[in-house]
Order: structure tokens, then sequence, then C-alpha cells
């Protein structure tokens, strides 16, 4: 069995991608570095991310298939799992062969699969645009950290731009050690491998301690339901949650 | 007062309104400003009830001259008082909001003064959050009713949802538990505000720098069990306001005991059971093309409790059923039980390529537990087509339940009605309803 490996980027997926066609040969999986296993009868070929050969891949899906199976491969990408390379590529190949009505192929496992996993992608992004915390830290600058399942950073940063752009704002990716940093002008993603979550300054301790009076207050004893509760906002989320401190 | 105390008796005096939605508004950031509105709506927090918390939801005062038995603002209620100053109200909204905590404001208040007076306070708040603080998340605030048209016209410029509480669903309601009100005074509000919201949409045709007026729609809420009112009654009122007053959301809120009043009846627990159920027959109506008069009538005034809407009506009108599913239309599909609106479209994208079997719309999300009653896949029943009999289809979705609703001790919102209405009750509910 071929295993191709990639450097974890997006572009480097789309280039084994290319590389099976070119080859024509059959993957037994194409995952990235980090889920990488030392194995006697596998074969492993390490690919070079190429970004003419990525760009065409990324074309091809757009132009061939449709923007939305783009977007839906790219939400699977965003897992990060073992099995997405995979996912992706027979969702592709299936792809190419009947173009944008691949979407409408929902009984088939390849397509459904593909489907499911974007949908969850896409919902906890809409979750976390309104679970984030942000903390005043410093004039004008706040700070919110958080752990999300699948790397959705970039997913959930641009909605920020628009709602908070006149202060200056970190979302703080702790799990993969990255961060978006937005300075009012333009957003950027950049490294930031510290765990150290900074303090709140003391205006921000008095806003907090007036939330979670709210909080606290508006729940209704009668219809205590904590079993809803995590139901719709997982407990796992709690961590950077203000009033689940 | 600290402001943290006065936020404390004014979200606890505000926490029995229902809605916290903020969707159906799209309102941009301005240059300098701050916030946005998303038409999905967003969550952001949950409570230990369970129940969303999406806006920051406070009174602007709780002294109040009604006294509404329902209501634990009441004047003849012995309570602590408080009132926000507009400064304060934004002040909060703008830092709550900056920090991702909330998606907007919902302002609501207790009647300080007058109406007018009230409805003028409520404008000053939002306008200031909008003028000089330059705010653009969502706001929801509340149409005083008997209210002057001016003042709820400047106030829905600014805010993205206006609400007028009907609360009781029916003239004898409101005439025994809130003597100070009468329905004239809640639809007035309801009917200028929707007239002005049919003009702008028709001025916005032409003209595009249109003022917004509550571009979300209104809303309206409803008390369940605090009053003899059947389901019927109130869905009949709920499709009228959707129909007639074109509402956006009409929202029903399992009463609470606040007070004790000699004619509010002995609730020991909130009849959540009867409001869930309130809540599934309201979607039927608004977006599976069902209509009041179907799922209940003048003989059967109350939903089944076991059962869903759906799934009653189901039974009720076996002559429909089987389905083929690989030939039925978007409507007929949706009036499946265990076939909603995404499974319905679904079915429909999937069935384009292939014919489908019970494998295939098992794996579309179809919940075949009930659906398998009532439907073909190529014409063949999952089981023996003997067995489809109403009394067997019931209890085999009545022992699928049985887990979940246990004989619940606390369920005794039937000692409400001693004895199920009579026909007559149900004229009189009828020719009283709003």
């Amino acid at each position: 069995m071929r295993i191709y490996i990639h450097d974890g980027s997006f572009e480097g997926l789309l280039t084994c991608i290319f590389n099976i066609y070119e080859s024509k040969s059959t993957p037994g999986g194409i995952v990235s570095h980090v889920h990488q296993q030392i194995s006697l009868v596998d074969e492993q070929i390490p690919v070079e991310t190429d970004f003419v050969k990525s760009k065409r891949v990324y074309q091809a899906i757009r132009e061939k298939i449709s923007p939305t199976a783009l977007e839906k491969a790219y939400h699977v990408y965003l897992t990060e799992t073992e099995e997405s390379g995979m996912m992706i590529y027979e969702y592709v190949k299936l792809g190419f062969t009947m173009g944008r009505l691949v979407e409408d192929h929902l009984s088939d496992p390849r397509v459904l699969s593909v489907h499911k996993t974007s949908q969850r992608v896409g919902f906890e992004t809409h979750r976390m645009l309104g679970f984030l915390r942000f903390r005043l830290i410093g004039e004008n600058t706040y700070y919110a950290p958080f752990q999300p399942d699948s790397n959705i950073l970039a997913l959930v940063a641009p909605h920020f731009t628009e709602r908070l752009s006149d202060q200056n704002w970190m979302i703080h990716d702790l799990r993969r050690g990255i961060a978006a940093v937005w300075n009012q002008q333009e957003w950027v993603l950049t490294d930031l491998s510290s765990e150290v979550v900074p303090a709140p300054c003391k205006t921000d301790e008095k806003y907090q301690a007036l939330w979670k009076e709210f909080y606290h207050t508006i729940a209704i004893s009668t219809r205590y339901n904590p079993k809803l509760q995590k139901q719709l906002m997982p407990a796992r989320y709690w961590k950077y949650i203000t009033e689940k401190w | 007062m600290e402001l943290i105390d006065k936020l404390h008796i004014l979200s606890d005096a505000a926490k029995y309104d229902v809605s916290c939605v903020s969707s159906g508004s799209d309102r941009k950031n301005t240059p300098g400003g701050v916030g946005s509105a998303a038409s999905c709506g967003i969550c952001h927090s949950f409570s230990s009830d369970g129940r969303c918390i999406s806006l920051l939801k406070i009174l602007l005062t709780n002294y109040c001259v009604y006294d509404c038995a329902y209501c634990v603002n009441r004047a003849s209620n012995d309570i602590p008082r408080a009132a926000f100053t507009p400064e304060e109200v934004a002040d909060l909204t703008i830092n709550f909001y900056r920090r991702n905590y909330i998606e907007g404001l919902f302002l609501s208040s207790a009647v300080i003064q007058s109406p007018d007076h009230t409805m003028e306070l409520l404008t000053r708040a939002v306008r200031l959050l909008r003028t000089q603080y330059r705010f653009n998340g969502y706001i929801h605030v509340k149409a005083i009713p008997s209210a002057s048209p001016s003042l709820i016209e400047e106030a829905g410029r600014y805010v993205d949802r206006m609400s007028v509480n009907i609360e009781l669903p029916s003239q004898q309601s409101l005439q025994l538990l809130a003597p100070q009100k009468d329905k004239q005074s809640i639809l007035q509000p309801m009917n200028y505000i929707r007239s002005r919201i049919v003009e702008t949409r028709e001025n916005k045709k032409f003209f595009q720098s249109t003022p917004n007026f509550v571009p979300a729609g209104q809303s309206t809420q409803l008390i369940v069990g605090a009053t003899p009112d059947t389901d019927f009654s109130i869905l009949k009122l709920s499709e009228g306001l959707y129909k007639g007053y074109k509402l956006r959301r009409v929202f029903y809120s399992a009463y609470i005991p606040v007070s004790r009043h000699p004619q509010l009846p002995a609730v020991t627990r909130p009849p959540l059971l009867r409001e869930h159920r309130l809540y599934q027959a309201d979607w039927l109506l608004r977006f599976y093309g069902f209509s009041a008069g179907e799922l209940l009538d003048e003989t059967n005034l109350q939903l089944n409790t076991q059962l869903d809407p759906k799934c009653d009506w189901a039974l009720r009108h076996l002559q429909h059923f089987p389905v083929e599913i690989n030939k039925a239309d978007y409507y007929t599909l949706l009036r499946i039980p265990g076939i909603g609106v995404r499974s319905a479209q679904r079915i429909l994208a999937a069935r384009k390529v292939q014919p489908l079997d019970f494998d295939h719309i098992k794996k579309l999300g179809v919940v075949l537990k009930r659906a398998r009653y009532f439907i073909t896949c190529k014409g063949k029943y999952i089981d023996r087509a003997a067995d489809i009999n109403p009394l067997f289809i019931e209890q085999n979705l009545l022992a699928d339940r049985s887990q979940q609703f246990k004989t619940d001790p606390g369920f005794i919102q039937l000692s409400l009605l001693p004895q199920l209405p009579t026909p007559q009750d149900a004229l009189l509910s009828l020719t009283g309803e709003i």
C-alpha cells in the first residue's frame, strides 16, 4: 500500500492528489506527517508541497465539480483527522467523474461522510462565534482563548473583523498554538506557542462580575435543566467561557 | 444603588420573557461603529435551565402602575424596585458586546407613570445606543401597549425587532387577571408596527435610502397554563397572528407561579410538556404547511401529550398514508412523522440520481422509528403491510416514548382543568378569542 505523506497544509494534501492522478496509482492513505506511522508493509511516499500542482487541483475541484464541493473538502481537511485525506480524495475522485451532481449522491457513503463532516465543522464554527469570550488585557486590546475540535480559527476570525473592527484583538487557539491577530486594519494568522493566558485588567474584572451576575440571575430555577444546557453548550468548551469558570 | 444590584433586580424581573432570538436582521457595521447582526442569529450562552442567552435581557425599570395577577412586577407585589438610566443600559450593552458575551440588547420595561412616559424612556435608551455609542448590534425592544404611535415610530427606526406581549390568550382571561389591559390596547400597536413594516418594504423597492423599520419583524408571547384557554384556541390565535399580523414568532411561556392569587391555578411545576407540544405545533404551522384546524378541532381541544402533534395528526389521517418516498412532493414528505425540513430536502436531492430504499433514507437522517409506519420505498413497506393499523402504530410509538416520559409525578397540569372542557366552554373561549 502506498501512503502519501504531506506537510499538513491543504496545499500539501492537494499536491498528493495531483501526484496520485499523475502516477495513476491507488493510494492506501493520504496523511499529514503528524499521523505518519512506521510500517513494514506500507510504502511511504513523502510529498513536497508544490503550489503550481496544488493550484491546479484547487481550480479543477472548483470548476469541474463546484465551489461548494471545494468548501466541503476544505472543511474536512480542517478536522485534521487521519482519515480526512482519503475522505477528500474519494470524494473528489467521484466528483471528477460526475461533476456537480456529486452533491446529490447523498446515499453514497463517500459523499455522505464528507457532507456530515463538513456540517460538523460548520456547526462548530457557528457555535464558536457565540462561545468565544474576549477579555480586555490592555489599552483597547482584547484577547480570546479557545480550544476548538477542528482547526476553525480562519473561519471564525473574519466574523469579528467586521463586528469588533474598532478594537485590537487576538483569538488564540491554544490546542494548535496559532493565533489570529487584528490591528483594526487587517488580520493575520500567526504561530503563538505560548500557553500562558494573559490576565484580564481591572476594568475587565468588573464586567466579568456583572456578566456572571446576569448569567446566574437569568436562569429560571423552576425550569432547571442541566442536561439540556450541556447538550447545547458542551462542557468541553466551558474552560474558556467566562461565566462558567 | 450599585450597578450590580440593579442588574440583579432588573434581569431577575425580565427573565420570564421567553424571546431571545437574534435572527432576521443583517445590519452591517458602520465605520467607527461597533457591532453587526447575523441574520441567522447566534446563541452566546445557555443558562442552567437550558435556555439560550443571546441578548442582554433586562427591564429599564420594574416600577409598575399595573396590577396584573400573573406578573411578578405587579404594583401590589412587595419586591425590590430599581431603574436603569439610559447611559447605564448603553454602557452595559457595549461592554458586554465587546467581550462577545451577547449578540445585542433586549430592552423591556414595566409601565412607569404612563405608557407614553415608559415608551419615551425606552426610545431614549435605544437612540443613545445607536447614535452616540454607534452600536450596530441587535436590539429588541418592547412596544408598550397604549403608547402613542409617534413614539413607537421613532423606536422602530432604531431597533431590529419589536414585540408586544399578548400574554393571556383570550379577552376573558385578560379581564380576569389583567383588568387594566384590554385586547384593543395590545392589538393597536401591533397593527401599527405591521403596517409600517409593510410600508417600508414597499418603499424599499423604489428608494434604496428608505430608513429601516423593525427589519427583523415583530413577535409576541402567550402564557400557557395560567388560564383555562385550550391548545386549540391558542393555536388558532397564533395562526391568526402569523397570517393577519405577519408576526415572525409567537412564543409560548409555561406559566410559572410567581404569585398567589385566587384567580390563578395552583401549579406546582410549570406545564413544560404542554409548552413543548405547542412549540412543535407552532413549527408545523410555520414550516410544514399545516393549519390549526387540521391539528385540533372543536372535539379535540388539547394536543396529545403522549405523541408529538404530527404523529397524532398522522394517526388520525391514515387515509393519506403510506407515502411513496420516491414520488411524493415536498409538502407531502413534510407531513410524514419522522421527516423534517432537512431530511425532506435531502430526499429530494438524493432521489434525483437514484431511487431510494430504506437503507438510503436512514442514512439521510430520517427517523425511521416513526416514519417506518407511514412510508413505502419502491412500493414496499419496511415490515408486513398487514401490521399497519392505527392501534398497532400507536402502541409501538408509545412504547418508544415510555422511556422518555415515564409517569412524571410533577406533571399535574391537568389539575387546572378539573374536568374536560364541555363544547360550551369551547364556544365561549372561541368567541372571546382575541
